[in-house]
């Protein structure tokens, strides 16, 4: 709806059925040019995270030190660039209170991955797994509750596997630990690497071009 | 029986800027004058007229060097505008 571009709006004095029409047509606009973009955020993280991981499974398959792993860091470092250099709004663009609120909760989901690191060092390499299955557990709740604000059921469907396919990660240790002793070498334990990146293919990339698409073609429909 | 339309909300501009402001926690001076398509010195009048009946907030700051103005619906902003609804509502009825 782009009419007030072409008629600017004037100080006339409206009657009841023009009013009404304006109060639907101002807010329609402004929701729309709100959902543009809303799954950029998450093909960013989802994509950062996807290919940091596949990055340190073949430095892992190749032997390179441990030291390499540091790259796992460049996550939030890259995620944050991205997300500063392609805003999925405009600085000009409103804020709502749902932006706040979906921003506190990955804000908090992200702080809580602080202690997840801490308690995981702190406990040391056999805990290796629970990393993994604790980070997908935290984004997935993040995602769902994202989901559950937004009304998007792209986002809750996203969220929901990723809670249920964090589950692969203990079942991938209980069978390793049912294999003969000496067989598990590091390939094998790099696999929980490949799991993490298809989980977060399943609950971020996939959700994220779906919502990409259903916007962009929604803001072409309405011309905003 | 036809209930009083709020006079200061009852122009075209500033029922626009009320009717977007609404549904956002806070919008931008550039994003407004888009959406009403207006000029700037006509917004910023109206805005003004908003700001000192006490429906709209409006925040001056910089972003880098550029000036940049938030204005957002105040609590008397909402009431005033849920109460215009209501009115226009008898009109259609």
């Amino acid at each position: 709806m782009e009419t007030q571009k072409n008629t600017p709006l004037e100080n006339r004095e409206l009657n009841a059925a023009e009013s009404l029409a304006l109060i639907n047509r101002m807010i329609e606009t402004t929701r729309n040019r709100l959902n543009r973009n809303s799954g950029r955020p998450f093909l960013f993280w989802g994509y950062t995270t996807v290919i940091i991981s596949l990055m340190n499974y073949l430095f892992n398959i190749a032997g390179w030190p441990p030291s390499w792993s540091l790259t796992w860091f460049l996550i939030p470092v890259i995620g944050f660039l991205l997300m500063q250099l392609f805003p999925a709004k405009k600085v000009t663009e409103p804020r709502t209170e749902i932006d706040r609120i979906v921003g506190v909760v990955w804000a908090t989901a992200t702080l809580s991955l602080i202690p997840i690191f801490a308690i995981v060092i702190f406990h040391g390499l056999s805990y290796r797994h629970s990393l993994f299955e604790l980070i997908v557990l935290v984004m997935a709740i993040a995602t769902t509750i994202t989901g559950r604000i937004v009304r998007s059921k792209i986002y809750i469907f996203g969220g929901y596997a990723g809670m249920g396919l964090s589950v692969l990660f203990a079942l991938y240790d209980y069978w390793l630990k049912r294999l003969p002793a000496g067989t598990v070498d590091a390939s094998l334990l790099c696999n929980e690497i490949l799991i993490f990146a298809a989980i977060f293919v399943i609950m971020m990339i996939i959700p994220g071009h779906i919502l990409c698409y259903r916007s962009n073609r929604q803001a072409k429909q309405h011309h905003v | 029986m036809f209930k009083e339309l709020n006079p200061l909300l009852h122009s075209e501009l500033r029922l626009a800027v009320m009717s977007i402001l609404i549904g956002v926690e806070s919008a931008d001076f550039v994003y407004l004058r888009k959406q009403t398509g207006t000029t700037a010195g006509n917004l910023s009048v109206q805005l003004d007229k908003l700001a000192k009946a006490g429906y709209i907030g409006i925040e001056k700051s910089f972003r880098g060097k550029m000036p940049r103005t938030v204005c957002r619906i105040t609590e008397r902003g909402r009431n005033a505008f849920a109460e215009y609804v209501d009115a226009l509502k008898s009109y259609i009825e």
